[in-house]
């Protein structure tokens, strides 16, 4: 499975095993923690447990931003 | 697997998908609730530190991140007048960006947004950071005070609002108590009273944390700076976030114990006027504006770069 998804304004792709993959595992995967991350899948903010498709438009967001 | 239910959907019996889940105080929130439960947050947060009235004229300071342009829609929403105010600080695509976002909201809102341009008043902050020792992040933070408190007064606004939220106060607060500076943490507050040529600040954000906050901007469809500004990227504010955020994963809930304990029980001991730190404050014999010094910084870095 191949899932694409936007993070800070850039397109990323991420190869998975997997047929299937919750929004938790895609922010697993990438290394990010929902303490401070989540994911919006069709334009909607999604719940960590929720499946998500490839051919769905996917936006992660990390929280954390400083200076 | 049933999906979980909204706690508050749930006592009312109305279901509703869970979208937010806040382990720091166990609630699963569909977005409906959630954006109740913040503005109600937030009023309250306003109304506790007596940040302000409906009589006050707020001027936003906007980034064109999630936070301040948040804060804006937010301020609006409970039925403020605010304003927001825009220092464009000319660094390449990202300050364009930035820019367009603000305008975007103020729009939207039907306010007004002020803008200063850097490139016109004194230099891009690129250009800036090659004539003092100061870190980039202090360069911003110094200029961007500076011109906030400037055009908040000039303009007639009483009360300044910046979008500092939950991360961003515990962080400053972890860093000044790793190394007990004690001045600063005399000054941390929620509000700064007005003082002389400085005007009231406050931080209606400040219980708010960073993920709450972009969900907030998010649900509201507001659009806000994506990438990291070009010149934060080693801020040692981002390696305390992360430190924090590492310890709330393991123990949810400890930022806003951390920073509303601070508050309650050692600010009241520290929380003295800017005059008993022993820092005398005096105008710039130059521009007139408020500095702990004989020429401010912005009029010193005029006089480096021959602008003046």
């Amino acid at each position: 499975m191949e899932i694409r998804y936007e993070y800070r304004g850039e397109i990323h792709t991420l190869q998975q095993e997997t047929k299937k993959m919750t929004a938790g595992e895609l922010l697993q995967a990438i290394g990010l923690s929902p303490v401070y991350a989540f994911v919006v899948c069709d334009g909607e903010v999604v719940d960590e447990g929720r499946d998500i498709s490839s051919a769905s438009s996917i936006e992660v967001i990390n929280a954390i931003s400083g200076g | 697997m049933t999906p979980p239910k909204c706690t508050i959907c749930k006592a009312k019996k109305t279901y509703f998908p869970v979208q937010v889940v806040l382990p720091s105080y166990n609630l699963k929130l569909c977005r409906e609730h959630f954006l109740e439960w913040l503005e109600g947050r937030v009023a309250h947060t306003i109304k506790k530190y007596r940040m302000f009235t409906c009589e006050d004229k707020i001027l936003v300071a906007v980034s064109g991140g999630k936070d301040s342009l948040g804060l804006w829609f937010l301020l609006h929403r409970l039925g403020y007048e605010a304003d927001g105010l825009y220092i464009d600080l000319g660094i390449p695509e990202y300050s364009a960006e930035s820019r367009e976002h603000a305008q975007t909201l103020a729009n939207r809102l039907g306010r007004t947004l002020h803008v200063v341009d850097m490139r016109e008043e004194l230099a891009p902050i690129g250009e800036m950071r090659n004539w003092t020792r100061k870190p980039p992040c202090s360069v911003c933070g110094t200029v961007k005070r500076y011109y906030m408190n400037r055009i908040a007064r000039e303009k007639g606004y009483t009360v300044l609002a910046t979008g500092h939220n939950l991360d961003d106060e515990t962080a400053v607060l972890w860093n000044n108590t790793l190394h007990w500076n004690m001045e600063y943490l005399a000054k941390q507050y929620p509000v700064l009273a007005a003082q002389g040529p400085f005007l009231k600040k406050v931080k209606p954000l400040c219980l708010v944390s960073e993920k709450e906050s972009a969900l907030y901007t998010i649900f509201n469809r507001i659009s806000y700076v994506k990438p990291e500004c070009p010149y934060s990227t080693h801020a040692s504010s981002l390696e305390n976030k992360r430190f924090l955020q590492q310890l709330e994963e393991a123990r949810p809930g400890t930022k806003i114990t951390f920073y509303t304990g601070f508050l309650k029980n050692l600010s009241p001991l520290l929380h003295e006027p800017l005059k008993s730190t022993g820092v005398s404050l005096a105008l710039c014999k130059v521009c007139g504006e408020p500095t702990t010094t004989e020429i401010c910084f912005l009029c010193q870095l005029k006089q480096k770069m021959g602008k003046i």
